[in-house]
């Protein structure tokens, strides 16, 4: 393991492509290990990675935000809430983070949520003087709030992994939620203070009604896929192929779209699903490597052997998964550690839904963190912003996040205050 | 050097055609899909296979454009900071690396799809050999060691042209 | 991303030992022969009454070889999902998994009759029908796969659920929206029983039905418990359409390459492991995991007239008599049992 290790971090820094360097990462653990019959493993792995129907929605979502951009769709919605915050200082910013609330209760994962603001919110942030690293950065940390505030394929796919209740993570996730979105409005505060941004327009009602009035059919969009996820119209995993034909017809009625930009859409769209995929499917192979090398019953003997106080193993564990998440993709990392870091959280009398919560929070971030951080590759991707420059600008909202999530860690009452109360 | 160009240029552009109609199906099925699940309650048994499917297709085939138009993501902060000879000899290493790895991967692709434990194993919906889903593989590295030779010329010439200096 | 696992897999890692047990059998006199260290990978959940079965199982080969027999039980799928097992098995990466038999449609159609609907409706028969000459012979068809099957587990046999009405006679079926495991065979007979399948990942379940996108489905209590669907079902109506096995799977070569002395150890560890499953760990289960359902307030009924059920999927069972004689003998057996 220790090789591999090595590998990764000078084939990383050297800029070897991220997709290349996991691979290669896999394999030299395969070759540490030393059991020939064992490359059998590398290709069926890579294809199972990315043989996954709950990861399809990733290229729709792509092309949702391209037809909504091309269609005008996005234009009038920004309008929309231009006219309604756009007068204060930054508003452009904490639109960011209301729009991705909303959305992030439509969509279940953070790839997504990023994905679509990426495409619609970052000409529009270029346009009004952001820089646009810290716009590339804002987005992708509000991707976090996707699969945080429900529904969330994260909490189903963690429920899978351990048995504790879908709708108990569901209902935990709301607080948590809440408090990382006023934690990111916080950062946009501070930031925004030392930008030379222009001044907003003032406040005019009748601004915002003509407004409200043109983005009807574009506001349709996200009630469509709302309401269709909750009438059980469409699975969560159809959404977004739901999401590009709502798109598509309000931006026929703008009349703005073109049938002649499809091609030039998916082009795009597919490029940037290739580069995802590519590193799901890479990064498949040490995931087995390490299950097979008994890497997680280690780093369990270890942490359990090193002391048994509550306090001091949230914070080796917290202190893990910051690391973990560093290096890893998110849902080989759940794999690998849910059943590593559960037995020990129940040891120590965490409930379930709790340390459920703080993990998969834990793991979401992971997805903003450099160096390897998927939401930062899907919005480096999309926006062409460069991985380095994303990097530092969302490390005050990665550090806000931490915060939040240490602080919910110990104050169980903060998450398991709604399950609570539904008697789950 | 110019034929070879044009070569790799052609390719690449009819392969961006080919992901962008695999997509465009892909998303056709998917519509497909929902209205049908929700006005009749069915649903085709080989719909999601086929999306799937042909998503590790676009990713492999898109995977090695992007890797030709450098449009892969990397960590970049140490090589910007480069210039000159250390740039150019560090891309030259990365390049190898990438190649080397990618042409490893791909020879293990080759051997594996000949296997019964593919080749014989046949989809549940599209019954169709799981040899053609996972031809995606050696045929997207296959493209990438292509675009990863020519990359050599690329940097060189970026080189010489003193592309590399301050 | 989401993560698509296959049914009755996954859940639960509460506990996820690697049993290697404590060997301090030094009865046994240290011999000549070798150590054999196998890692043993289960697609499925080490919540699951199957996973009692197999640490059973692993502590009595432990015991029997004095230790020499070293098996690594892998649960939870983080070695791979079934059809990542198979391949592994096939191409000798593994030596020894478990697999849901239905995997095995992949490749041959020879042992998707252990889950024809309404053949085997009870676990009496099912055991009957693993170790029945005719099964064995289906079994055994897996060596043209280069796989040994050496043993099985019972996860849970079939019923159905739903959030609409209490089903008591295939008319009750009529137009609700299943969630089936896909498949085709239970795709057709869904169909000719007159609901409307719908194939969905395991994972998708507990959403679908709490967004009504699926009004039920076809499922094991032992997994309606597990994966909390009971939160979002009203129904269960106990029938007994098909049990949901998994086998134990060793790579034929690697099989062939143990002494007979150690294949037998091996071979009654698995049978006496099923034996435990059958009279304790899964009778246990299902009456806890049927309690909790109750408890949340599930009516459950239990289906009489099997038979009209069974009369309207006639055409499945013609079609895989006419498929394979071996497979007609196995059913016509299986039919003789009533
Ligand atoms: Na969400
Ligand atoms: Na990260």
């Amino acid at each position: 393991m220790t090789f591999a290790v090595i590998v990764f971090v000078i084939a990383l820094f050297a800029g070897v492509p991220i997709a290349f360097v996991l691979g290669l990462a896999g394999v030299t653990h395969l070759v540490q290990i030393g059991d020939p019959s064992f490359f059998n493993v590398i290709v069926p792995r890579m294809f199972a990675g990315m043989d996954i129907m709950g990861l399809t929605c990733i290229p729709f979502f792509i092309v949702a935000g391209e037809v909504m951009n091309a269609s005008g769709v996005t234009g009038k919605l920004l309008e929309f809430t231009r006219s309604l915050i756009g007068h204060f200082r930054g508003g452009l910013a904490y639109a960011v983070v209301f729009i991705a609330m909303i959305l992030s209760a439509i969509l279940g994962s953070a790839n997504a949520v990023a994905s679509i603001l990426c495409a619609v919110m970052i000409p529009e942030m270029s346009k009004d003087k952001y820089p646009e690293e810290f716009s590339g950065a804002l987005i992708a940390s509000s991707g976090i709030l996707g699969p945080v505030i429900p529904p969330s394929v994260t909490f189903v796919y963690f429920s899978v992994l351990s048995n504790v209740s879908v709708n108990g993570l569901f209902m935990g996730g709301i607080v948590p939620g809440i408090l990382l979105g006023l934690g990111f409005a916080t950062v946009i505060f501070f930031k925004v203070r030392k930008f030379d941004l222009p001044k907003g327009e003032p406040f005019r009602f009748k601004r915002l009604l003509k407004a409200t009035f043109q983005a009807l059919p574009a506001l349709l969009v996200p009630i469509i896929i709302v309401g269709g996820i909750m009438s059980g119209a469409f699975t969560p995993t159809e959404s977004g192929a739901v999401a590009v034909f709502a798109a598509f017809l309000a931006g026929l009625f703008y009349r703005k779209f073109k049938l002649s930009m499809l091609p030039g859409i998916f082009t795009r769209a597919a490029i940037a699903t290739s580069g995802i995929f590519l590193i799901i499917g890479f990064g498949n192979i040490i995931g087995w490597s390490m299950a097979i090398d008994k890497i997680p019953q280690a780093i369990s003997a270890a942490i359990l052997g090193f002391t048994t106080s509550k306090t001091l193993i949230i914070f080796i564990m917290l202190g893990l998964l910051v690391l973990v998440g560093c290096v890893m993709e998110a849902t080989a990392a759940m794999l690998i550690f849910t059943p590593v870091l559960l037995p020990i959280a129940t040891a120590i009398g965490m409930n379930p839904i709790h340390f459920g919560i703080v993990f998969c929070i834990m793991l979401t971030i992971a997805l903003v963190t450099p160096p390897v951080g998927m939401v930062l590759f899907v919005t480096s991707n999309i926006s062409k912003i460069s991985l380095n420059k994303l990097s530092g600008q969302v490390l005050p909202f990665v550090a806000v996040a931490f915060v939040i999530t240490i602080i919910i860690a110990f104050a169980e009452p903060l998450v398991m205050w709604i399950p609570t109360l539904l008697g789950i | 050097m110019e034929v070879i160009k044009s070569i790799l240029d052609g390719i690449a552009a009819v392969v961006k055609r080919v992901i962008a109609v695999m997509l465009g199906v892909m998303l056709v099925v998917a519509l497909v899909e929902v209205f049908r699940r929700y006005l009749f309650g069915l649903s085709f048994p080989w719909s999601e296979e086929l999306i799937r499917y042909l998503i590790i297709w676009v990713s492999f085939l898109g995977g090695a454009v992007a890797y030709k138009e450098q449009n892969l993501v990397f960590f970049d902060m140490i090589v910007d900071k480069l210039h000159s000879k250390f740039k150019y000899v560090l891309l030259m290493l990365t390049n190898t690396v990438s190649l080397i790895f990618v042409s490893y991967i791909f020879s293990y692709a080759l051997k594996v799809i000949n296997k019964p434990s593919i080749v014989k194993q046949k989809s549940i919906g599209l019954q169709i050999s799981m040899l053609y889903p996972y031809l995606a593989i050696p045929v997207g590295l296959g493209l990438m060691i292509l675009f990863g030779l020519y990359h050599y010329r690329v940097i060189y010439a970026t080189y010489k042209n003193g592309g590399y200096n301050k | 991303g989401c993560g698509g696992s296959s049914d009755s897999s996954s859940s639960s890692s509460s506990s996820s030992s690697s049993s290697s047990s404590s060997s301090s059998s030094s009865e046994t006199p240290a011999d000549t022969q070798e150590q054999i260290d196998i890692t043993f990978a289960d697609y499925g959940s080490s919540a699951m009454p199957t996973a009692d079965g197999y640490r059973t199982a692993i502590d009595y080969i432990t015991n029997k070889s004095g230790g020499r027999i070293n098996i690594t039980y892998t649960p939870d799928a983080v070695l791979g999902n079934e059809t990542e097992m198979i391949q592994q098995l096939m191409d000798g990466t593994m030596k020894m998994a478990t697999l849901g038999t239905s995997t095995f449609s992949k490749f041959t159609s020879k042992m998707e009759v252990f889950q024809l609907p309404f053949l085997i409706t009870d676990y009496e028969k099912e055991q009957t029908a693993f170790t029945s000459p005719e099964g064995q012979v289906l079994l055994g068809s897996a060596e043209e796969l280069g796989l040994k099957i050496v043993g099985y587990m019972e996860n849970g046999i079939r019923h159905f659920a739903n959030n609409k009405r209490p089903i008591k006679t295939p008319a009750d079926l009529e137009d609700l929206k299943i969630r089936i495991v896909p498949s085709t065979m239970l795709q057709k007979s869904m169909e000719l029983l007159g609901a409307n399948p719908t194939p969905l990942n395991y994972g998708e379940i507990y959403t679908a039905l709490q967004n009504k996108v699926i009004d039920g489905e076809e499922i094991n209590i032992t997994s309606l418990y597990a994966m909390k669907h009971y939160e979002t079902i009203q129904y269960v109506s106990e029938i007994g359409m098909y049990p949901f096995a998994a086998v134990v799977v060793f790579n034929l070569d690697y099989w062939n390459s143990l002494s007979e002395e150690d294949q037998q150890i091996i071979l009654d560890g698995f049978a006496s492991g099923t034996e435990a499953l059958f009279d304790t760990y899964l009778p246990n289960y299902e009456i806890v995991a049927k309690q909790a359902c109750i408890d949340a307030g599930l009516e459950f009924n239990t289906i009489e007239d099997k038979e009209a059920f069974r009369d309207l999927v006639q055409p499945v069972y013609d079609e895989y008599e006419d498929m394979d004689p071996d497979m007609k003998a196995f059913i016509e057996m299986m039919k003789s049992l009533e």
